[in-house]
């Protein structure tokens, strides 16, 4: 069994339960052990590397130290923001190998260098993952209409700790392909959401949220996907203030990666945690029953 | 016994700061063979060659070694010196002391041991230099001209006035290059044709240019003041000699929906087609590619309705060596392309990649602007043909910008795309023109006072800043971007978008380069032999360089480096014979055993066969010999033989032995 460290993160523990349950599931189907990293830390995300950098390097040493001492695979993350911040201490280690010894000490643990961190969808989109899943696909998604959004960080900042190309990433595009979904062309998959000003300035959230979701739908998105914890926040959590507000006559389901993928896996909606959304995704109406029973 | 001068230059205080002048001048005086030594604050001076000379003179001196700068410097100047002493220039030697000894040491002593240690290697040099003689190069009074763009035409004019016979080729079926393809031209709005298409017509009618168009360069052989080039001749499938030019094939043609190269694929021309109106020469080709005929066998409407029978479907390629003395290379630019820009470089998605009908290039803008363009001078976006009421001009798209692979600046856009929204103001009065710009680089003649009367008289608004992305929305453009002077994102909805695209040089610019043997840049940008001092040279002896093939440059520069170009060869071809420098390899043919392995290292192509015959005519052997008119001097060959055969004169191993014992005793 092929065995990987998990950072689950914040977010994956609490308003996004729904992704880490996606994410064990369709771990489960593929045969995949998550080993979940003992007494992780924060990530950082964004506060502690605009405040300070060797803190943030410090937070990011210490969940490296932890993975290590899993003795897995690759460390997997599905949040946009771990993913960043993780790559990002990794990436200052390799670069300043001389401090990486003070930098273990500081963590009371050795780093492994060279550990590989993937994103989830890294994961589901290298050759060998995604034939496992081609060859498990029991519920293709017929067509559906979905539209990808990346956000900020997967893609940024760009250079050999980016998840996919800054200005044309097409990695979840593929992934929709993947689970016999039809990728939507639609200009603003690279914009921002809003991100952590949810707290601080929600109008501002549901200004530019609002913008990506009545784009998605103008441009003929059944439903969104995205794979991040934040970006899911503000698009469905934040949606019907959005709706109210800009006078929306439609919901835009949002989807994890892996519920997408876990979908098209036959994985029952309840187990994908598809039932915690605040817009309601009702797997019937978008993946019309009668299609799926052919396969 | 050697008669050796020895004179020591104190550079003012550059060699004199570190180096003991009169001690070297003294130790050099004590070496065996020398019979004068000594140093002067300036030898360069006229007072210091005087010196020189008189010692030449009064103590009748058979060698000269001047101990002061690099040889790149002042060789000539000694040995023209010590020529006019009437001694052999090629037994005056320079010692550098300045660049490798007193500019890279500071402890004087050591300095001072180490001047002297390199002056009594050149004695024992001199001692051994023998009388060497210039060699004489016959010349082909002709020069070959590749790109019939403004800067070829302006290269093939000059000289041809100047009554030196021309070959020009194009590889287009027409001269005229880009200029013919643009509306108006900054900063002073003159019709580009009408001054173009003069010039154009004045090449074809010259009684001393050859003009081969729809050609190639194929190969060039020899050296300067002897090239022999070889040029294919494409199919053109049209008899040039019984074509009238009439122009009923391309009227008749069932293929007529094929994009226009001349107008930047926004209008359309026929399979046999004549590429514009004022094309030299005003005659068709088939586009062999989209033609029924070639493609499927059928048709073969141009060869019903030709008149004159001048549609040749059987027409092959043909080969034409022409010899040439010179060479001006003027092959030009082509735009970046932000969906395919090649190898090395990254395009544009963020902006459509080429694939929004409205987002257009420069050279696209101006066939919308111009009265011969598919819109007849009127600005109509392509996807619909309305009058776009607002439009975005972006600068820098490609240019300066590392992350798409060109760091440099394309130099023409910040001009063109101030006359380009200019131009579209006086075309759409109500309409609103954009620029995004990072900088803008006006230094020209009436560059920046045509910049201004942009932004004043005709209300073009500039903003500082970038674009991030470019979509289509609403039948519109979107442009999202950053005003960085009034620090806020901006969001502009055009019917139309223009990008100042980054100047490239044409595609086979390298590959042409290296036939020619033209050092090129990382780009294949053509590299001057100086960037200051001889900006219109190639390194290459004999070809020059005209037009943006050298870099990014508009009309003005490209015309004035094109004459500056025929200039070049104008001097050239004022010599009856060339005079090359002797420093050439020379077989010894009496122990040369006939491998052949210096020909296969030379990068000159110098080496031939040499067959010994005795009296009867019968052939001995086969040796190597090497054609002084085409080696370099590299050395390369000498190195290589397995005989020691070769050796380069002025270099021989007896010298060069002889100045490393001179070292280490």
């Amino acid at each position: 069994m092929t065995s990987f460290s998990y950072y689950p993160g914040c977010s994956l523990h609490a308003t996004a339960r729904e992704y880490d349950e996606s994410i064990r599931a369709v771990a489960g189907v593929l045969g995949f052990e998550l080993r979940e990293i003992e007494d992780w830390c924060c990530c950082g995300a964004t506060p502690a590397h605009a405040i300070d950098a060797e803190s943030a390097h410090v937070l990011g040493d210490w969940n490296l130290a932890r993975a290590t001492a899993t003795g897995a695979g690759p460390l997997l993350t599905g949040c946009a923001s771990c993913f960043s911040r993780l790559r990002a201490a990794s990436a200052e280690l390799r670069a300043h190998p001389a401090a990486a010894p003070a930098a273990a000490a500081r963590v009371g643990g050795r780093i492994d260098p060279d550990l590989e961190i993937l994103h989830v969808a890294q994961l589901l989109a290298r050759s060998d993952v995604s034939e496992a899943v081609a060859a498990k696909v029991t519920r293709p998604l017929n067509g559906l209409k979905v539209a990808c959004y990346y956000g900020c960080l997967l893609t940024r900042p760009r250079g050999e700790n980016a998840f996919d190309d800054a200005e044309d990433p097409t990695l979840l595009e593929d992934l929709v392909r993947l689970a016999g979904g039809e990728p939507v062309a639609w200009p603003l998959r690279l914009d921002c959401c809003g991100a952590s000003l949810a707290l601080p300035e929600p109008g501002i959230v549901r200004d530019l949220s609002g913008k990506l979701l009545a784009m998605a739908h103008a441009r003929g998105a059944q439903a969104m996907m995205v794979a991040c914890p934040l970006c899911h926040a503000n698009l469905d959590m934040t949606q019907p203030a959005i709706a109210k507000q800009m006078k929306f006559d439609f919901e835009m389901p949002v989807l994890y990666v892996t519920q997408v993928i876990g979908l098209a896996l036959g994985i029952e909606p309840r187990t994908l945690g598809l039932h915690r959304h605040i817009v309601p995704v009702r797997v019937d109406a978008l993946i019309p029953a009668r299609e799926a029973n052919h396969v | 016994m050697s008669r050796i001068g020895v004179f020591i230059c104190h550079c003012g205080e550059n060699i004199g700061r570190t180096v003991d002048c009169a001690r070297v001048a003294e130790a050099a005086g004590a070496l065996p063979g020398v019979v004068h030594a000594v140093d002067n604050k300036y030898m360069c001076s006229d007072p210091g060659q005087n010196m020189v000379r008189a010692a030449i003179r009064d103590l009748k001196l058979d060698g000269v070694v001047v101990a002061a700068c690099s040889p790149a410097m002042h060789e000539p100047t000694f040995r023209r010196a010590t020529f006019n002493e009437g001694l052999n220039p090629f037994r005056c030697e320079m010692v550098n002391v300045r660049e490798q000894c007193s500019w890279v040491h500071e402890d004087r002593p050591a300095a001072t041991d180490k001047a002297i240690d390199l002056v009594r290697m050149m004695v024992e040099k001199v001692k051994r230099n023998e009388d060497l003689f210039p060699i004489k190069v016959p010349l082909t009074r002709r020069a070959l001209v590749v790109g019939g763009g403004i800067a070829g035409i302006q290269a093939a004019l000059d000289m041809a006035n100047a009554g030196i016979p021309v070959v020009m080729v194009e590889k287009e079926p027409s001269i005229g290059g880009h200029m013919s393809q643009l509306s108006e031209t900054f900063p002073t709005l003159d019709c580009s044709q009408c001054i173009l298409t003069p010039r154009m017509v004045e090449v074809a009618q010259h009684p001393l240019i050859t003009l081969h168009t729809y050609s190639e360069v194929e190969k060039v052989e020899g050296y300067i003041g002897n090239f022999r080039v070889t040029i294919r001749k494409k199919a053109r499938s049209v008899d040039m000699a019984k074509c009238t030019g009439c122009g009923v094939c391309q009227q008749k043609c069932p293929q007529k929906k094929i994009p226009s190269a001349f107008d930047a694929g926004l209008g359309h021309r026929a399979a046999i087609y004549i590429p514009f109106p004022q094309a030299v020469p005003n005659k068709p080709v088939i586009d062999r590619e989209r033609c029924t005929h070639f493609k499927t066998g059928k048709c073969g409407v141009c060869e019903k309705v030709c008149g004159p029978g001048a549609v040749d479907f059987e027409q092959q390629d043909e080969f034409v060596v022409e010899n040439v003395g010179a060479a001006v290379l003027a092959t030009g630019y082509q735009l970046y392309d932000i969906g395919d820009p090649g190898a090395g470089l990254r395009g544009y998605p963020e902006y459509g990649g080429g694939k929004i009908a409205d987002v257009i290039d420069g050279l696209q803008f101006e066939r919308l602007a111009s009265a011969s363009g598919p819109t007849g001078g009127e600005i109509r976006r392509p996807s619909d043909g309305k009058v776009p009421q607002t439009v975005v001009f972006l600068q820098c798209v490609g240019s300066r910008d590392r992350a798409k692979g060109i760091e440099y600046c394309s130099k023409i856009c910040c001009m063109y795309t101030a006359k380009h929204a200019l131009l579209y103001k006086h075309k759409v009065h109500e309409g609103k023109a954009v620029v995004f710009y990072m900088d803008v680089r006006a230094p020209g003649k009436g560059y920046d006072e045509f910049v201004r009367r942009a932004v004043e008289q005709d209300e073009v608004l500039y903003l500082r800043g970038k674009v991030s992305r470019l979509y289509e929305d609403g039948g519109q453009i979107v442009v999202s971007g950053v005003d960085t002077l009034a620090g806020r994102q901006m969001e502009i909805r055009a019917d139309l978008v223009v990008l100042a695209t980054a100047i490239r040089p044409q595609t086979g610019a390298a590959r042409l380069a290296q036939k020619f043997g033209v050092g090129y840049d990382g780009h294949a940008f053509y590299s001057e032999a100086h960037p200051k001092l001889r900006p219109v040279e190639s390194a290459a002896a004999g070809v020059m360089l005209a037009g943006a093939c050298q870099g990014p440059k508009d009309i003005p520069e490209a015309v004035a480096q094109a004459s500056a170009a025929a200039a070049k060869v104008a001097v050239l071809f004022s010599r009856e014979t060339l005079d090359r420098e002797p420093v050439v390899a020379r077989v010894n043919e009496t122990v040369c055993a006939g491998c052949f392995a210096c020909q296969e290292v030379c990068p000159y192509g110098a080496v031939e066969l040499n067959e010994v015959r005795d009296r009867q005519g019968r052939l001995l052997r086969r040796t190597a010999r090497v054609n002084a008119g085409v080696c370099n001097g590299c050395g390369t060959c000498v190195a290589t033989c397995p005989s020691k055969s070769l050796e380069l004169a002025g270099y021989t191993d007896e010298q060069i032995f002889a100045q490393i014992s001179a070292l280490v005793p």
